[in-house]
């Protein structure tokens, strides 16, 4: 006979033994993360994210504010400065040179569309003209085959392109991650500290301070949201506390319902009845018994709140309502590429792309945080 | 035979929107030192409030207490446990009394582990420290008859099934070695085997931790091998109260009589039909002003309709609240 019956978890092949401490614990949420793959993709995307946050000097190639004409509204990829280039040419080619450059390129001398007279303006049309056909690269290889001693603007990498003042549009969205994790953050960080604690209050003590209580928050809920964001962003200023403190107050009822409901659910529940009939006091069965059974449902609303929250400074920044238009945010990004969105859709939709994004990651992050945190589904829902 | 637990004419009301629900009507009994006492009747009699209101665990409002006594002899002193404040009622539940619940599924929390529920109150009422809990919380859980009890230390209840969550919370009642532990319905939730084991896993933890045992029920049978005195119930007041085999042999209740004929018998010699009291429970609504089983009984005439019967002492530790004498056939003279 065996001295001690060996209980194997047919899920993860361990003996509930050698589950006991932290790393085995670690890895069996490892475990449970890889059998979970939308989990893992929202993690993945999540660490991403925040790491791009953190360390955005490291990951951003570019400044995000350095403004250089020359590289305007350059699509994804391989780009050379326009305005330099324009220069090199004005100070070089006469106007038998420039139609040869013409010819071979394809492009009508005569036809060029110039301001006024003289080789150096046609060159101006020739270069926009280029430009806005895409072939500046073109340009640049023909002369640097026609005139190699000619001093060529150097090759820039941009992976998203540039928008209208020649922004690297990577660099400005992972600078971009700062405001809207901030905003999501600590939005969620406000609204579910003081909504907690309201539904708590609300749900253990009940009576008369749940009415009290739940009136003060149907009257937040009342509020016209945006007509409030648009008084207060006017009264106030735009920038990033009062977005954040304006998210953080009109979230309080969902955290706030959410806690109380949970709250009248467990306070009326066997469990807690029978911690009374074994002398538990109001704290304890508030701090062992109730909190605990909180902590998942809570956890999952933060998560997709902070999902909206990001969503919603993108719409503010979009309106103009949100931080200054200094300040790369994605919102603020989406409305400068608006104006450009039939000739350079990049500007617009790689902010909007990164939005969607993030939104997903939290929603996935979200989904498995509940998996995670309810004891039940942990290990009957393999 | 010292009482322990000596309840006098106690009342619970319910204050609903409906109108005062007079749940328990001047309920009295004693509990002996050791001893089972089974209370018994259909749902709605009250069973389950007297005990709740025993431990002040009645929810308030719409809940309250609206008279008697309820005193707890521990052998040195003696307390009013309805007079109790929260605080001193605290270190009663648990400590003095504890208390088996119906449910075994929801009585325990989901989050916690089945150790910490167990440990929770080791520490609370005995202060001792984590590691003293957890060692004395695995005794426990062996001492219940669950194998592995160390490894198992560490699971949620939702990997328990029924008969061992309520072996659980057996530990969990019994774990500061109580002198009086109240069982509301403990196998109703629990199918026929496992019933039987928990029923004699309560009775060798009494012989062997000499624990006085409330045993609410309306299983009969589970009676029968349990109990050492019965306390039927009928609409909030008690109809009959004696020692097992009196109750079973001579039942001077009209209602008591009705209860045995319902059960099914193994030696009856032919199959018969099984009996049923007609009607149904009383309205509590209504405070009594007459026998509340007379809508019911087919004994009842004009005195049942007028005065609410009084317990009556007709044998040797045996009372009953009717006014008629079921064995010689006629009305009582001497109430």
């Amino acid at each position: 006979m065996t001295q001690r019956p060996e209980t194997t978890d047919k899920g993860t092949g361990l003996t509930i033994d050698e589950e006991r401490g932290w790393r085995h614990q670690l890895a069996y949420v490892g475990r449970l993360l890889w059998r979970d793959k939308s989990g893992m993709v929202g993690l993945v995307l999540f660490l991403l994210i925040v790491f791009s946050a953190i360390f955005a000097p490291l990951v951003a190639p570019h400044d995000p504010l350095e403004q250089n004409l020359g590289f305007s509204k350059k699509s994804p990829g391989w780009s050379f400065d326009a305005t330099y280039l324009r220069e090199v040419l004005v100070a070089n080619f006469d106007e038998d040179q420039v139609r040869a450059l013409c010819f071979n390129l394809d492009v009508d001398y005569e036809g060029l569309l110039t301001l006024g007279e003289g080789p150096a303006e046609k060159i101006k049309a020739l270069v926009n003209l280029l430009e806005d056909q895409g072939r500046i690269a073109e340009l640049v290889e023909i002369v640097g085959h026609l005139y190699p001693e000619l001093p060529l603007p150097e090759r820039a990498f941009f992976l998203l392109g540039t928008d209208s003042l020649g922004r690297d549009m990577f660099s400005r969205i992972v600078y971009g991650t700062r405001v809207s994790l901030t905003v999501g953050f600590f939005g969620v960080l406000i609204a579910g500290s003081i909504g907690m604690i309201i539904g708590l209050v609300a749900g253990y003590v009940g009576g008369r301070v749940d009415n009290v209580v739940m009136g003060f928050i149907n009257m937040i809920l009342a509020l016209p949201y945006l007509l409030f964001v648009v008084v207060i962003a006017s009264i106030l200023g735009r920038s990033l506390v009062n977005v954040i403190l304006i998210f953080g107050i009109t979230d309080v009822p969902i955290f706030a319902r959410t806690t109380r409901g949970e709250v009248l659910r467990i306070r009326e529940s066997g469990y807690v009845e029978s911690a009374v009939s074994i002398g538990a006091g109001r704290w304890r069965i508030l701090f062992d018994h109730i909190l605990p059974n909180l902590i998942g449902p809570l956890v999952t609303v933060a998560t997709f709140e902070m999902s909206g929250m990001i969503f919603y400074e993108a719409g503010l920044g979009f309106l103009g309502l949100s931080v200054p238009p200094s300040v790369p945010s994605w919102g603020n990004m989406l409305a400068a590429g608006r104006k450009y969105l039939i000739t350079s859709p990049w500007i617009a939709a790689f902010p909007g792309f990164a939005i969607m994004l993030t939104s997903l990651a939290m929603n996935l992050l979200g989904d498995w945080l509940r998996d995670v945190l309810d004891p039940r589904l942990r290990r009957t829902q393999r | 035979m010292q009482s322990i637990l000596n309840v006098k004419n106690l009342r619970t009301r319910f204050y609903t929107l409906d109108g005062v629900i007079h749940a328990v009507n001047g309920v009295s009994f004693t509990l002996d030192e050791g001893e089972t006492l089974a209370i018994v009747g259909e749902s709605g009699c009250g069973k389950s409030v007297t005990v709740m209101s025993i431990l002040q665990m009645i929810p308030r409002p719409p809940g309250r207490i609206a008279g008697g006594q309820a005193v707890f002899f521990d052998g040195v002193s003696s307390r009013g446990l309805l007079k109790l404040g929260e605080r001193e009622m605290r270190q009663v539940r648990g400590a003095e009394i504890g208390f088996i619940f119906q449910d075994p599924l929801t009585s325990l929390n989901p989050v916690l582990t089945i150790g910490s529920q167990i440990a929770e109150s080791l520490m609370e009422h005995l202060q001792m420290s984590e590691s003293e809990a957890r060692e004395r919380t695995i005794e426990l859980l062996t001492y219940v008859g669950i194998p592995g009890a160390a490894q198992r230390y560490d699971d949620y209840p939702h990997q328990f099934s029924g008969g061992m969550r309520q072996r659980v919370m057996i530990a969990i009642a019994i774990s500061c070695s109580p002198k009086v532990l109240i069982a509301d319905e403990p196998t109703t939730a629990l199918d026929v085997t496992v019933q039987a084991q928990i029923v004699e896993l309560v009775a060798q933890l009494r012989s062997e931790m000499g624990m006085a045992v409330i045993w609410i029920t309306h299983d009969l049978g589970v009676v029968a091998g349990i109990a050492d005195r019965v306390m039927v119930m009928y609409g909030g007041q008690v109809a009959e109260r004696a020692r097992v085999d009196d109750l079973y042999e001579r039942p001077q209740h009209p209602y008591t009589d009705g209860l045995l004929c319902a059960l099914p018998r193994l030696d009856a010699k032919e199959p018969e039909r099984l009996l049923c009291i007609e009607g149904s429970p009383p309205d509590l609504l209504v405070p009594p002003t007459h026998c509340q089983f007379a809508f019911r009984c087919q004994y009842a005439f004009d005195r049942c309709w007028a005065d609410v019967p009084p317990l009556v002492s007709v044998g040797f530790r045996h009372k009953v609240a009717c006014f008629y004498d079921l064995e010689k056939g006629r009305p009582r003279h001497d109430v």
